[in-house]
């Protein structure tokens, strides 16, 4: 389980395992692991690869495991049926986003059979990804052009963290074609990617970065929180993506908890007659 | 806008249950929106004036007599019957409102009243709202006239029939006693001044038709008329009469006549009557065997009365005369008939021929009688006719004036009754006795505003809610975001992490 095949993707660890011992301290805040953080060598006994015994422990610290299956579930039926580029968006809320995107990822490489998982998101070291990226090696994905190079941040066998900017400056500095290129490797390279879309404004913006990763998306979904998120936001998301022929999947409704939390930064900020009528 | 259709259920029309979500997620509006309304509620009762209220009962005695129906409709108008409408209209007439108002100025106590309006707010002095008049009575009048149509209602009553109830409404419970009582007076005085005109009325109506039938009728002498009708149906009577017993003369002498007729007729056939020879022949020897049988009795009777000591030769004598006699009598025996009947024509012819000058004489006298008896009939019979046609006449000609004199008497008659009734004029209206105590309560009742209140509630919660959630963009749960998008699919909640 979390097995990676590693037969399509070709990894330099660059990883500096020169501070283990505060990464350690680092995620045990935040991670139950079983295993010390060490460069992993096949063949040795810590290579527990072969033997299929690796633990995502991404998957057992969500707390509604059931609700994960459930969207896991119709995400797994989706990748059966051919797809593998998943987009998650959300009306603002990028906390929640990331957290499904790593959840999903996590049912993904809980998964019997191994699936290479890559994360592509604006935001990897900050917000919900940072403790795993700290935790993370750092390779070098190689392709036959060096210039086509990116790197990744794997965590362990379970899935790799991409930057989408990196990536877009690939695309503005690389040659004409060669972007699409660095999108069809990976494409190749992964079983699914999960692609953690960046906020509308910023699509708005520069159109020409994200366009060509908005047609490589297959299906989209909306992160929505209630209480907080408006209608004419997941109208607008969806219009905007619609109008690229993009098929739009579902709703993923965000929970209370971290709905309350923002509802609560939000009325720090609005006055309190605001507050009144709200 | 949001999709209105979550707010439908298929079997409850509305959705209940989502509402009521609604009134939890907008809970500032739902329990603002009541207080608010109590608020005003309270305010508004508390602010209200207190109206004292008297009511006075009035019954109309409407008496539906057929006697003066009928007359009522001989004279072509109707009886002045107080309807429904004329009872709830009392005191909307300005004249009656200007009495009242008279009435009510010119009571000593007239400033302490309170003629302020029940919906007012700030309650105005005498000075106020008269003072602008400058004791000009008809502009007072003006004013309270406006003032008193506000005080005042009169309703039918549900429970008893020709029942009505006056009520008088005043932000003063002396002023409500002061003013029905005036009402009340008006009332009265206004019904009997109606009546009074309608009886004049009737009046004028009346004299004006006896005057008219008068002059119809001036040229007829009904007396007249009667009395020659009287005199031609006696003299009917005693023609008749005469009739009477000149047919029974008529029938008598008829009798008679024919009679005297017979006896003439059968006195000529009787003395014209032949006898015949050989019953003449046979009578004569009958009257000779009579006597000859008569004294062959005596002989028989002396010869008796002589052989008293009679010798045989005696009894031989009386035997033989005995024998004699008994031949004799069976031969006048055998002849008896003829005898009888030969004598009695005889006879009756003698009698008869005596007597038949006697009774063509009387039979003479008779017919003439007769004659007489019969042309005095006739004499009789025409003048019959002629009274029957003069009376016929009489009659037809009371006929066509009886009805306009009965009429004519009908409508004096009329006069005189409405003259005894306008000096003895009654009102229909019969008030009760006016209550001592004055009740006292607020316009709106407590009552009143709080179901208005609560129903302004349930609709500015339920409205104020509904708008609130129109407006609303944010989405709160899994069902309205699937009512709202219903193209896309709801995955789940998204994964939390501990």
């Amino acid at each position: 389980m979390g097995k990676r095949d590693e037969s399509k993707l070709n990894f330099e660890d660059l990883t500096d395992y020169s501070s283990v011992d505060s990464d350690e301290e680092a995620l045990d805040n935040i991670f139950e692991l079983k295993a010390k953080p060490q460069k992993i060598e096949k063949g040795t006994e810590e290579d527990s690869s072969e033997k299929g015994k690796t633990t995502n422990t991404c998957f057992y610290k969500v707390s509604n495991h059931l609700e994960l299956f459930k969207i896991g579930n119709s995400f797994l039926n989706d990748y059966k049926n051919g797809y593998k580029s998943f987009a998650i968006s959300s009306t603002g809320y990028h906390t929640s986003q990331q957290q499904t995107i790593l959840g999903i990822a996590s049912f993904f490489d809980h998964n019997k059979e191994p699936l290479n998982i890559l994360i592509i998101s604006d935001n990897i070291f900050d917000g919900t990804y940072k403790d795993v990226i700290s935790a993370s090696t750092l390779n070098n994905l190689e392709f036959e052009n060096d210039a086509l190079n990116c790197e990744v941040h794997s965590f362990y066998d379970h899935f790799d963290f991409l930057d989408l900017h990196s990536l877009s400056n690939k695309q503005e500095k690389s040659e004409f074609g060669e972007y699409d290129k660095v999108l069809d490797l990976l494409f190749a390279g992964y079983d699914i990617i999960l692609w953690d879309v960046p906020e509308l404004q910023m699509l708005e913006k520069t159109p020409q970065v994200y366009f060509p990763v908005i047609t490589r998306f297959d299906c989209l979904s909306i992160v929505v929180s209630n209480n907080i998120s408006k209608s004419k936001d997941v109208e607008r998301i969806c219009n905007f993506f619609s109008s690229y022929g993009l098929s739009l999947k579902g709703l993923l409704i965000d929970s209370i908890a971290v709905g309350e939390l923002e509802s609560e930064k939000e009325n720090k900020a609005t006055s309190w007659w605001k507050r009144l009528f709200k | 806008m949001k999709n209105m259709g979550i707010l439908l259920d298929d079997k409850t029309i509305i959705n209940f249950s989502f509402f009521l979500k609604l009134l939890k997620r907008y809970y500032i509006i739902t329990t603002l929106s009541p207080v608010l309304v109590l608020i005003i509620g309270t305010y508004v009762y508390k602010t209200q004036n207190d109206v004292y209220l008297v009511s006075a009962g009035m019954t109309t005695k409407n008496n539906d007599s057929s006697e003066k129906s009928s007359i009522a409709s001989l004279l072509g108008g109707e009886e002045k019957v107080f309807s429904v409408a004329e009872v709830l209209s009392i005191g909307k007439s300005i004249d009656f409102q200007h009495q009242v108002a008279k009435e009510i100025y010119s009571h000593p106590e007239f400033e302490r009243m309170n003629f302020n309006s029940l919906n007012v707010k700030e309650m105005k002095t005498h000075e106020e709202m008269f003072g602008g008049c400058s004791a000009d009575e008809e502009c007072i009048y003006g004013i309270l006239r406006n003032q008193l149509s506000g005080f005042y209602s009169i309703k039918r009553s549900q429970v008893v029939v020709n029942k009505y109830i006056i009520s008088i409404k005043t932000l003063d419970s002396f002023t409500s006693k002061e003013v029905i009582k005036a009402v009340r007076k008006e009332v009265i005085r206004s019904r009997e001044e109606t009546l009074l005109s309608t009886l004049n009325d009737q009046v004028t109506v009346s004299k004006k038709l006896i005057e008219k039938k008068k002059l119809e009728l001036a040229d007829v002498d009904i007396v007249s008329l009667e009395d020659s009708l009287k005199s031609k149906i006696k003299e009917i009577s005693d023609v008749d009469t005469a009739i009477q017993s000149y047919q029974n003369v008529f029938r008598n002498q008829k009798l008679q006549l024919n009679k005297m007729k017979l006896t003439v007729k059968e006195t000529n056939k009787a003395i014209g009557q032949d006898t015949n020879n050989t019953d003449k022949i046979k009578f004569t020897k009958a009257q000779d065997l009579k006597k000859t049988i008569d004294k062959l009795r005596e002989d028989i009777l002396v010869l008796q009365a002589a052989a008293v000591n009679g010798s045989d030769q005696d009894k031989q004598i009386i035997k033989q005369v005995k024998a004699e006699l008994a031949v004799k009598e069976r031969e006048f025996k055998s002849l008896g008939k003829i005898k009888r009947k030969y004598s009695n024509i005889e006879n009756f012819k003698d009698v008869k021929d005596k007597s038949s000058d006697y009774n063509k004489f009387e039979y003479n006298v008779l017919q003439g009688q007769h004659t007489e008896t019969q042309k005095e009939l006739d004499k009789l019979s025409i003048r019959k006719k002629e009274l029957e046609a003069q009376r016929m006449f009489y009659v037809n000609k009371l006929k066509t004036v009886k009805p306009s004199f009965d009429y004519l008497k009908i409508l004096k008659d009329k006069l005189l009754q409405l003259e005894l009734v306008k000096w003895t004029i009654a009102n229909d209206l019969v008030f009760d006795k006016l209550p001592e105590s004055v009740r006292r309560f607020k316009r709106t009742s407590l009552g009143k505003i709080a179901i208005f209140s609560f129903m302004i509630s349930l609709f500015l919660v339920f409205f104020g809610v509904f708008i609130r959630y129109m407006f609303d963009k944010r989405i709160y749960d899994e069902f309205e975001l699937s009512r709202n998008f219903k193209g896309l699919e709801i995955i789940g909640n998204t994964p939390e992490f501990d």
